[in-house]
């Protein structure tokens, strides 16, 4: 890792996946509640060893998965931090962990669980992204040379990404590129679910 | 509440803490994927926020650990009940 434009365009997928991940252990999170409050009614009125075994687990489970959901986001915290060091203005200063928008890998999964062809593609999709998130460096090249100047069509149907904005200069292009691709994959999956709700519904109909 | 009704309390249950843990096995891969890049990203620095982070990293990807081992205790005990109440 020779040169400050590389390090930080790979600290902002680090950053990224790490903001997504705090996302999923949010979501598994209330999941997790739910549970909870299912065992504990079916514990009403009980005090069987088993019944409340499950009450406690999934008690501290959640909190424990609530705990990981800071960890992670500490952990973002400080690479952001890391990264405005070395280039001052290139990483985001609030965790994109707060907002509520679902990751792509759990739209993925919801898509996966109905089982359909859509499921499949988008899994392809997230796979050749991923691939392409690992060589971080090319694919700030690919971004850069095939976009045009501004954002794409995809990404200006969605509300402006909440990083900050940087001063001219290749590390915030580099920090540009990613936030497309993340908003841009996102929408694209994100059709896809809403197309396969629609045609279940109308097949329900 | 009737043995009927409590069993269906339980499977909710079990059905829920399934997909928190499809959830939670999903983020534990990533995680893992996600501390290669950063160790392999700021593997020459010993700066301060680098160690406080990895550190966060370390201690999340233990703790999750624990997560799914309280899931599988959840799930184990549930099941366990549903069969003793017949």
């Amino acid at each position: 890792m020779s040169n400050i434009e590389e390090v930080v365009a790979q600290l902002l997928t680090v950053i990224h996946r790490l903001d997504q991940a705090v996302i999923g252990m949010n979501r598994g999170q209330a999941d997790v509640d739910h549970a909870h409050e299912s065992f504990i009614e079916a514990g009403r009125g009980s005090d069987h060893r088993l019944v409340r075994t499950a009450i406690t687990a999934s008690s501290e489970g959640a909190a424990k998965a609530g705990k990981v959901a800071r960890l992670l986001a500490e952990a973002s915290g400080h690479f952001a931090a890391y990264a405005n060091e070395i280039a001052p203005g290139s990483a985001p200063t609030n965790s994109q962990a707060t907002e509520a928008a679902p990751s792509g890998e759990q739209l993925l999964r919801e898509a996966d669980r109905a089982e359909d062809g859509f499921g499949r593609f988008a899994k392809r999709v997230v796979a050749k992204a991923e691939s392409a998130g690992e060589t971080g460096k090319k694919l700030i090249d690919f971004l850069n040379s095939a976009r045009p100047s501004g954002t794409t069509s995809t990404t200006q149907k969605l509300p402006p990404p909440p990083r900050n904005p940087t001063a001219a200069g290749t590390p915030g292009d580099a920090a540009q590129a990613l936030i497309i691709t993340g908003a841009a994959l996102v929408a694209a999956v994100l059709r896809g679910i809403s197309f396969v709700r629609r045609r279940r519904d109308k097949e329900r109909d | 509440m009737s043995v009927a009704r409590v069993k269906a309390k339980l499977q909710q249950g079990v059905a829920s803490i399934n997909v928190a843990r499809q959830i939670f096995e999903g983020v534990a891969t990533d995680t893992a994927d996600t501390g290669r890049l950063a160790e392999y990203t700021v593997h020459d620095s010993r700066h301060p926020e680098v160690e406080k982070a990895l550190a966060c990293l370390k201690a999340a990807t233990d703790e999750l650990d624990v997560v799914l081992r309280r899931l599988d205790t959840c799930v184990q005990a549930a099941d366990e009940y549903q069969r003793t109440i017949g």
